[in-house]
């Protein structure tokens, strides 16, 4: 328990710091905020001006106090190309990223793990040396290059999937998606409106792989490596000596003891995931947190930037903390020491 | 470690290996002699030729040609110098500046140590190309900006490894020994942090060599790294985007560049890690 | 009495893609009878292991097996067929505990999976892991099931494994260095612990060590293996007090004791030979003081009176 408030205390600590460097980007890199508010045609009595109004006249570390405070109290600025609350945009959008990002880690473990552990069985075989190819394949690929790939051969050629979009234009009237977590394919599969869930999953399929590819490529290097050094311990050898069934040493004993490490670089790929969306959302037109993160960078949207950043920050934090936890109750040497 | 790798042999020790090993070759040949090679030069470069603008992969331009009629071929060639350079740059500086505040650290202790750690922590609790996003939007677009952005995020990594390695060198015995005989401490423990450090240490720059590439060229593709007319591939990329569906080998081809030359940086980082670490090697 | 386990000429070659890179057993010959105990005693290295392991079934599939293995009335048995008898018949423990057992299970779970492994019935494993932590001097037996193994001490943890190894009142025990990574006290105790154990349930036992006083502690015979041979065996107290093979007398003559003094501890000068697939005449050859012509041949076991030796000096 002392250890969860350690960690606790240290992701806060660095979600402050975060929040600084952020700050500290925004305010000091010189770059005219007032000409991406209000234009080209903002003369010099408008910038002045709105520098007042935007309280950029004041002191940094009273710039710097301000700013936490209004975070803190949900008041993450307005986006300057927008004219939208920051928060606003980010809480409309972030629903459609997430189940993006659900689907490609989704996508990316089941199959990280499948492959990396059927790699570790036929290890040195001609199945191995593929799926190590496609590991390596997925780390190494550029994913604004894969889903332009994607979407040319399976949307441009092939015609099996959609090319843009999160649905089709036409749902809005057929089969609209009554809004009730936010999340569209999850209200729609509680709605009962299935119609328009094989739509959002229709064309859901080429984003959520394309983003998974880097994930999976982590994932099934590190599921195959750490299975082989596992299956190599003594105690697996002591296992047969006993007579167990080579079935339950692999399913019940070896998995669970690798397990630790896959959560941690799933964890860690989150990172590239939440990355990830900047560019697969722009290469498909996904109305996420990503595309409007590369709006916002293009434009110089500073309080959009920022507020992107410190969400970005969040959520990994989040997610490497709710990995920490399931490793630990996984691998009980971990919080016994 | 020398001898080790003088048998650059192991570079070829399977076909994948080995395949890496000669695109690498052809990537470098590529970066230092693109000029010589490229079967349009001045289009390589950047000098429009309107009139051949969109044609199709064949025999006049292996690869097609380009929006404004350029050689793709000659394009991409040329784009491995820059991709090559941007790499080595970024982390030849990150590990520079990484190793010696990582030494500074190490050796100091006491606050120095706790700022720069602290630091390295922070910048390494960011998602990674996040922070080059932000830095790179700030300082505004181009490729020096992209350099600067890139090296911030990646020295964090490097300053961790050596100032582990140097507080460990530091309180070994056989510091205090030679200083007591007379040799200054400085110079025992640079011999041997630097003598422990090299695996990880080139096993990483292998790495990031490739990572490094592939946040350029991802950098480029949204526009906030090399600028027009510059034969960078993400840029490539980028320009060909909208044409995906009809003049696919623009896009198609640039991207393959990217891909095959952090694959092969991938693989080769692999190989170097089998070959100085068999343990962890299959087998 | 016929013997339990019988090994006949039995050698191991690892092969790889068809070429024998080693050969670790190059024809081994032991018999154990049921309730005794034999100990198999020599260098690190020269295949005990080895042959428990073949004894087990569980050699790896680059390993080429060629003789004998027969056990009880099961006859000539292979390595497939062993696999039934594993873990029931036949249980083995380790040398080290801390990683026999799998570190994120607690040992109430590992012996468990034992146990359902051997078909008791649900509802008596509980009662059964108590009572054979009990009987291998453990209280607190309800905590120590619910502890991890990291949280046990490695005495405590070996006999935890002791327990493993006899909740399938097995015929016969392998004991493969029980004692070497615990402390001088504890070990004694575990040893004391397995003798009164054997004497308790009545199971054979082929201990293993490179400790000759710890083999001699618990065997009635002692078999001294060195490059893959067995060069003497016999009754512990007629090869301990006789050895009749130069190295086994220069092992005996390596142990440092506190009650007899000696001039200085006898190290037996050179290294065992590495490569052992080309190997021609006596393996200890070239390390022995005793050596002549004859050894360039390979000796045969001998028997003298109680004690059957490979040398051709013996006797």
């Amino acid at each position: 328990m002392k250890i969860l408030w350690k960690r606790l205390s240290s992701a806060l600590l660095v979600l402050l710091a975060a929040s600084f460097v952020t700050f500290t980007l925004a305010r000091v890199i010189p770059s005219d905020p007032a000409l991406a508010y209000i234009g080209p045609k903002a003369t010099e009595a408008d910038s002045a001006q709105l520098r007042i109004t935007l309280g950029l006249d004041q002191p940094i570390p009273v710039q710097y106090f301000k700013y936490i405070g209004q975070t803190l109290q949900g008041n993450w600025g307005y986006s300057l190309s927008s004219k939208q609350p920051v928060l606003q945009e980010i809480a409309d959008r972030l629903p459609s990223t997430l189940e993006l990002i659900f689907f490609a880690m989704g996508f990316a473990l089941i199959f990280g793990v499948a492959m990396g552990v059927y790699a570790a069985k036929y290890r040195g075989r001609l199945q191995d040396s593929v799926i190590r190819l496609l590991s390596i394949a997925g780390v190494s690929m550029p994913a604004f290059w894969l889903g332009l790939l994607l979407q040319m051969l399976f949307a441009g050629r092939l015609t099996w999937f959609p090319a843009t979009g999160q649905f089709d234009i036409e749902l809005k009237y057929d089969n609209p998606i009554t809004k009730i977590t936010g999340f569209p394919i999850f209200d729609s599969i509680i709605t009962g409106n299935f119609a328009a869930t094989m739509n959002g999953l229709h064309h859901m399929i080429l984003p959520a792989l394309t983003l998974s590819a880097y994930s999976f490529g982590l994932i099934s290097r590190m599921a195959r490596a750490n299975l082989l050094e596992v299956m190599s311990q003594d105690y697996i050898k002591v296992a047969r000596a006993y007579g167990l069934s080579e079935r339950l040493i692999f399913f019940k004993l070896a998995l669970r003891n690798a397990l630790p490490p896959i959560l941690t670089i799933t964890g860690l790929s989150t990172a590239y995931l939440i990355t990830g969306t900047f560019f697969v959302e722009q290469v498909y037109n996904w109305p996420g947190i990503g595309s409007f993160a590369v709006n916002s960078l293009i434009s110089i949207d500073y309080p959009a930037i920022m507020g992107i950043t410190l969400l970005a920050a969040i959520g990994y934090l989040v997610i490497n903390f709710i990995v920490d936890l399931i490793h630990a109750k996984l691998d009980p040497r971990v919080w016994m020491r | 470690m020398k001898s080790k790798l003088k048998g650059l042999s192991f570079l070829f020790k399977d076909k994948l290996t080995g395949a890496a090993s000669v695109m690498m070759f052809i990537f470098i040949f590529a970066a230092i002699f693109g000029p010589w090679i490229a079967p349009n030069a001045k289009e390589g470069a950047g000098t429009a030729n309107v009139d051949n603008s969109y044609i199709g992969p064949g025999w006049h331009h292996l690869l097609g040609t380009d929006e404004l009629g350029r050689d793709l071929l000659s394009r991409i060639i040329f784009g491995a110098r820059p991709a090559l350079l941007i790499a080595l740059a970024v982390v030849g500086f990150a590990a520079i500046i990484g190793t010696l505040l990582g030494l500074i650290a190490g050796y100091r202790g006491g606050w120095i140590d706790s700022l720069i750690m602290r630091v390295s922590e922070l910048f390494l609790s960011f998602p990674p190309l996040l922070l080059s996003l932000v830095a790179v939007t700030f300082l505004g677009p181009g490729l020096v900006n992209a350099l600067i952005a890139l090296i911030i995020s990646w020295w964090p990594w490097y300053a961790r490894l050596i100032r582990v390695e140097a507080s460990i060198v530091k309180s070994k015995p056989y510091v205090e020994i030679s200083a007591a005989m007379g040799v200054p401490d400085r110079v025992i423990i640079l011999r041997h942090i630097l003598r422990n450090v090299t695996t990880p240490l080139i096993v990483q720059i292998a790495a990031d060599l490739g990572t490094v590439i592939l946040a350029a060229g991802s950098l480029a593709f949204i526009g906030l790294g090399a600028q027009p007319p510059s034969a960078d591939w993400g840029l490539m990329v980028a320009q060909g985007r909208n044409l995906i569906f009809d003049q696919w080998w623009i896009s198609t081809f640039s991207g393959l560049a990217i891909f095959l030359a952090v694959l092969s940086f991938n693989i080769i980082g692999d190989a170097l890690r089998d070959h100085f670490d068999p343990r962890i090697a299959r087998q | 009495m016929s013997a339990l386990l019988k090994i006949t000429n039995l050698e191991v070659d690892f092969q790889i893609k068809g070429i024998v890179v080693n050969s670790p057993l190059r024809g081994m010959n032991l018999e154990i009878k049921a309730g005794k105990t034999l100990g198999i005693v020599g260098e690190t290295g020269c295949g005990k292991t080895l042959t428990a392991t073949a004894v087990m079934g569980l050699l790896p599939s680059s390993a080429v097996q060629r003789g004998l293995i027969e056990f009880a009335e099961h006859g000539a048995l292979k390595s497939d067929e062993m696999a039934s008898l594993r873990g029931s018949e036949i249980t083995m423990i380790f040398q080290n505990p801390q990683s026999a057992f799998n570190p994120i299970f607690t040992v109430g779970a590992q012996l468990k999976m034992v146990a359902q492994r051997r078909n008791i019935a649900r509802a008596e494993i509980g009662s059964l892991l108590i009572q054979r932590l009990e009987s291998v001097g453990l209280k607190d037996t309800k905590r120590i099931l619910a502890c991890y193994p990291h949280q046990l001490s490695g005495g405590m943890l070996q006999r935890c494994m002791i327990a493993m190894a006899l909740i399938s009142s097995p015929k016969l025990l392998i004991a493969d260095e029980p004692t070497t990574a615990l402390d001088a006290t504890i070990g004694d105790q575990v040893l004391s612990l397995i003798v009164s154990l054997q004497k308790s349930e009545g199971f054979a036992m082929l201990f293993i060590s490179h400790d000759v006083s710890a083999v001699a502690k618990v065997s009635d015979e002692i078999a001294v293996v060195y490059a893959g041979r067995i060069v003497e065996t016999g009754p512990t107290r007629d090869v301990i007090n006789s050895p009749q093979h130069p190295y086994t007398r220069g092992l005996l003559g390596a142990i440092p004791s506190a009650d007899k003094t000696r001039g200085k501890l006898v190290a037996i000068p050179g290294n065992v030979p590495s490569d052992l697939t080309s190997l021609v005449g006596c393996a200890f050859a070239d390390r022995c003081s005793q050596r002549v012509d004859k050894c360039a041949q390979e000796p045969v076991l001998k028997l003298l009176k109680n004690q059957s030796v490979a040398c051709w000096e013996a006797g």
